[in-house]
């Protein structure tokens, strides 16, 4: 929905404001985070998760929008001037993901805010307790989790030169993020990075090879879901952490990986490890 | 002006599939704590086994709803298990962890779905189709459609029959007991697992016929299952998660409000008119319309 956001913006801003590419990218990424504050204000003060379908409804809601106005080109969606560089974009594309990681490893792993996220994880009346706003929390975390989004969606429209609302608010951009997050370990940050190598090699093979059988990725995709959240709930990388450290018998540094936590301590006494710490 | 009533009346008859589209969900989640983004989905399968039963056997589509209900009774019965592995035990966030598995299964069903079925859009054919009833008095005017009337007199029957389930049976009593305090509800000789299972596959049996009715009034592709989930959530929210008796209500609201729309604007906003209510609404009030949801 955010990718959609931004992919608009730098569409309508080149195409009809004649701005530079440049300047819209940013543009593209303050225009997902607002979008996230207004849609998250309501939505995360409900508790649990369900503000996912809330935000899944409004991306259907955005892709209707799209098809029925005038200045998203409706259905037949949008071309923007060819740029045909692909290098250009492939840094434009490293810097986005790079800076996005470093600002969420210094946020998450080193600043107080990761801690008040951790503790609302954890508990979210515990946290309540300590003096912390859940709610002004998730939404910080939701619109820190749409303005790299939105910076992307800017990039890959000038990028691919055409988009239209299928394409920027589909099914297949939801449905490929949610398996590389769950693949990969939901609540870490390198666990997502090896769902999508993970993905985009399984995806180009499949493309290269069953390209008739186009259906079937969605099969796939959804079995390795279904799979992932039956036998590795933690996802590749958060099995990895665990199965490390209980080998080690180490305690895992409750503040760092909190989610790993939960299951070590069914993983102790199920295998009996020896506590050093 | 002369269109208000016929509107009201058309609001009234959506809202009634609306009724049945929501109602399970709502049940699952008070009684489990299960938000199935697959409910779309189970509306699609049904709809298409009535599709293909009706080509069978001839039978109207409305007599086929016993049948397909017991089909999809099963289902649901034997992946109860499997949901239930998922959101209990030592894993982070219960509730997420459901809706991941069941964006899972929902993927998978319309994959398999678009494999069998094609992208064809397909309605089943009724008698009942072809009739209305007509009222006419000067300029007044009135059109009820006997399809619709069927759907709506459907809702109001399962509503009725969950309502006294609920309330005057034993089995209704353990359920309530589960949705309130699981271990509680365990220590006073409920079987959750069994109550469970059977509870969710009345929710996807509700579903499956609802997609029947849904297959005759309108028409079914194989990739319409999302919208039907996002009615669903909408319906479930607006009435507070969880919160039954919210639903038929929450349910002809909106129908109304898409049938306003649709006479008086443009068809191609109400899915945006409905988004924007729902969110003024949740700002005001986060616990649905009664203020009762979870």
């Amino acid at each position: 929905m955010f990718f959609g956001v931004g992919a608009y913006t730098t569409a309508i801003l080149m195409k009809l404001g004649g701005w530079a590419f440049i300047l819209t990218v940013p543009l593209g990424g303050l225009f997902a985070g607002i979008l996230a504050f207004f849609v998250g204000l309501p939505t995360l003060r409900l508790k649990g998760s369900y503000f996912a379908i809330g935000t899944w409804a409004l991306a259907l809601a955005l892709q209707q929008l799209a098809l029925i106005l005038d200045i998203t080109g409706g259905p037949d969606g949008m071309r923007l001037p060819p740029y045909l560089n692909p290098s250009y974009f492939y840094y434009w594309m490293l810097g986005v993901v790079g800076g996005t990681f470093a600002l969420y490893w210094i946020l998450l792993e080193w600043a107080p805010f990761g801690l008040k996220v951790r503790a609302i994880r954890e508990d979210q009346d515990g946290a309540m307790a300590l003096g912390i706003n859940p709610t002004r929390v998730k939404v910080q975390s939701f619109v820190l989790s749409a303005v790299p989004v939105g910076l992307l969606g800017s990039i890959y429209a000038y990028w691919i030169t055409f988009i239209d609302p299928l394409s920027a608010f589909g099914d297949i951009l939801t449905d490929q993020a949610v398996v590389m997050a769950v693949v990969g370990g939901l609540g870490t940050l390198i666990g997502p990075a090896i769902g999508a190598v993970i993905v985009f090699t399984f995806k180009t093979l499949f493309w290269a090879y069953l390209s008739d059988y186009q259906v079937l990725y969605l099969i796939i995709l959804g079995v390795a879901i279904a799979l992932t959240v039956l036998f590795l709930p933690n996802g590749l990388w958060g099995t990895f952490i665990n199965y490390r450290d209980s080998s080690r018998g180490m305690r895992t540094q409750s503040v760092s990986r909190p989610r790993i936590d939960a299951s070590e301590h069914s993983d102790e006494q199920e295998k009996g490890a020896p506590e050093h710490g | 002006m002369e269109l208000l009533p016929q509107v009201i009346l058309d609001g009234i008859l959506i809202g009634g599939i609306y009724i049945t589209i929501a109602i399970g969900f709502s049940l699952v989640f008070g009684v489990m704590h299960i938000i199935d983004f697959a409910v779309g989905e189970w509306i699609m399968l049904g709809a298409f086994l009535g599709y293909y039963l009706n080509g069978w056997t001839g039978l109207d589509p409305f007599a086929l709803l016993p049948v397909v209900f017991v089909v999809f009774f099963g289902i649901g019965y034997l992946i109860q298990p499997a949901i239930q592995r998922v959101i209990s035990g030592h894993r982070g966030n219960p509730l997420l962890m459901g809706l991941v598995f069941t964006f899972g299964i929902m993927l998978i069903i319309r994959g398999l779905g678009l494999t069998i079925f094609g992208f064809y859009s397909r309605s089943i054919p009724s008698k009942l189709a072809a009739s209305s009833w007509l009222f006419e008095k000067g300029d007044f005017f009135l059109t009820v459609p006997f399809v619709r009337l069927a759907g709506l007199a459907f809702a109001v029957a399962i509503t009725l029959v969950l309502h006294y389930m609920l309330k005057k049976t034993d089995f209704g009593t353990g359920v309530r007991a589960l949705a309130q305090h699981k271990e509680s509800a365990g220590l006073m000789g409920v079987d959750s697992h069994k109550t469970n299972c059977i509870i969710y596959g009345i929710y996807v049996g509700i579903s499956a016929m609802t997609g029947v009715l849904v297959c005759t009034i309108f028409s079914m592709t194989p990739m319409e299952g999302g919208r039907y989930t996002v009615l669903a959530f909408f319906v479930v929210v607006l009435a507070g998660m969880g919160y039954l008796p919210g639903v038929p209500w929450a349910a002809l609201f909106l129908g109304l409000i898409q049938s306003i729309f649709i006479v008086y604007l443009s068809a191609s906003y109400t899915l945006l008119a409905v988004f924007v209510v729902l969110y003024i609404i949740l700002l005001i009030s986060p616990k649905g319309l009664f203020g009762r949801g979870w």
